[in-house]
């Protein structure tokens, strides 16, 4: 039952690769592996937070008041998480900037919320949250360590080849723009699920 | 009515215990904060020491010295450690003040609490316990009225008149030209802490406690 859910959430319906969500933080965030694996880690954190407190209150949130309340513990792990990070690892809470606070209103988590978390018992979501973050931090790892040794030729801070930049437009924003796109029509060509061949 | 209740009090209930748990997590996150606070405030000593260092081979000072307002460092500087005694006295809660042989002070930190400056002066010590550091270039004539033997000025920095003044050739350009002392001591900040230390100051040299010379 695992192999399959990881598969879903990490191929499947990857949250950045395939529905297309969380793309603004993760353009702006993936010019180095330690950035992407950092928030990789904390959104993966805030989803699987989100998802089994939700799954938990689920039975006892009337459906009319379902979305303020989402908002409210998404809001209240952020902030958690946030401080955290900005307490015990302030040099990463300074190379992310805002884009932690912004967990909060990236659509996976909210969109995991509603789907999962409201609509199916606490492990499926805690799974689910788990699996889903374990893919959005596998794409932010391809994209940004890709990225990161085109651009800086660096990987994790270390010198993986001498001379200069092989692409240095890599670490730039249109950079990671193309760099989305190849990765994306790779996905494409070689999974059938994605609309390839 | 009592439906519209329910939701209230449960989104209410959410609330509380999102704060709640917020605040629980503050609690455990300030101590760390105090720790990283303190961290980042040796690091910036720590690079400016190094700047100081570099400064004897590269004859160039180029530290951040953004809190330092006056520093001066010669193997002469003796009393750091008096700003512990001497500015809690004044009512300030901590402080670094360098005391050259003479009494004279030669560098002024105000920015600590007393804490802080306790936690500093490990750096401090390895610093000016240090080998001595001829820091300006030979031959260069100093007659400033301040200066006393053997203190040499290495950079200031004044809250909105000098930035910094940095490298060794700049310092003694500024004191040839007399001005920093001046300067300095026209800051009311500085003339009156300056008036209010020195006696405190002198009575530290001449004691010579607190040395950390070889």
């Amino acid at each position: 039952m695992i192999i399959p859910e990881i598969k879903r959430g990490v191929v499947r319906e990857n949250p950045l690769l395939a529905l297309g969500l969380g793309l603004c933080p993760a353009l702006a965030v993936s010019t180095s592996l330690q950035k992407g694996v950092g928030l990789g880690c904390a959104t993966m954190l805030v989803l699987v937070v989100c998802n089994g407190v939700l799954a938990v209150l689920k039975k006892t949130i009337s459906p009319q008041i379902r979305i303020p309340v989402a908002v409210m513990v998404i809001a209240a792990t952020v902030t958690v998480v946030d401080m955290l990070i900005k307490s015990f690892m302030p040099s990463l809470s300074d190379s992310l900037g805002i884009y932690v606070p912004l967990i909060a209103v990236n659509c996976i988590v909210l969109a995991r919320c509603e789907s999962v978390a409201f609509a199916q018992p606490v492990r499926k979501a805690l799974l689910d949250g788990i699996v889903c973050g374990l893919g959005y931090l596998g794409a932010l790892m391809v994209l940004s360590g890709a990225r990161e040794i085109l651009g800086s030729h660096t990987l994790w801070g270390l010198r993986v080849y001498p001379g200069a930049s092989l692409v240095p437009a890599a670490a730039l924003p249109f950079g990671g723009l193309m760099a989305l796109a190849i990765i994306l029509g790779l996905m494409r060509r070689l999974n059938p699920a994605h609309g390839g061949k | 009515m009592i439906d519209l209740l329910k939701k209230i009090v449960a989104l209410a209930g959410t609330g509380a215990l999102s704060a709640l748990i917020i605040f629980g997590v503050y609690g455990l996150c300030e101590k760390a904060n105090a720790a990283n606070a303190r961290l980042a405030q040796r690091q910036t000593l720590s690079r400016m020491f190094a700047g100081a260092r570099i400064s004897e081979q590269n004859d160039s000072l180029n530290y951040p010295g953004a809190s330092w307002k006056i520093f001066a460092a010669n193997k002469a500087v003796i009393g750091y450690a008096f700003a512990l005694e001497a500015l809690p006295a004044l009512g300030r809660p901590g402080g670094i003040v360098a005391v050259n042989t003479a009494g004279t002070i030669v560098g002024v930190h105000l920015e600590n609490t007393l804490d802080e400056t306790l936690a500093l002066t490990p750096e401090l010590h390895d610093f000016v316990a240090g080998p001595p550091r001829p820091i300006l270039p030979q031959g260069t004539q100093n007659t400033n009225r301040t200066r006393a033997p053997g203190a040499l000025l290495v950079g200031v920095s004044l809250v909105n008149r000098l930035e910094i003044v940095a490298g060794a050739p700049a310092a003694a350009q500024a004191l040839q030209e007399n001005k920093i002392y001046a300067d300095a001591y026209e800051a009311p900040l500085y003339r009156d802490l300056w008036e209010a230390l020195q006696p405190a100051a002198q009575a530290f040299a001449s004691r010579n406690y607190g040395s950390v010379l070889p």
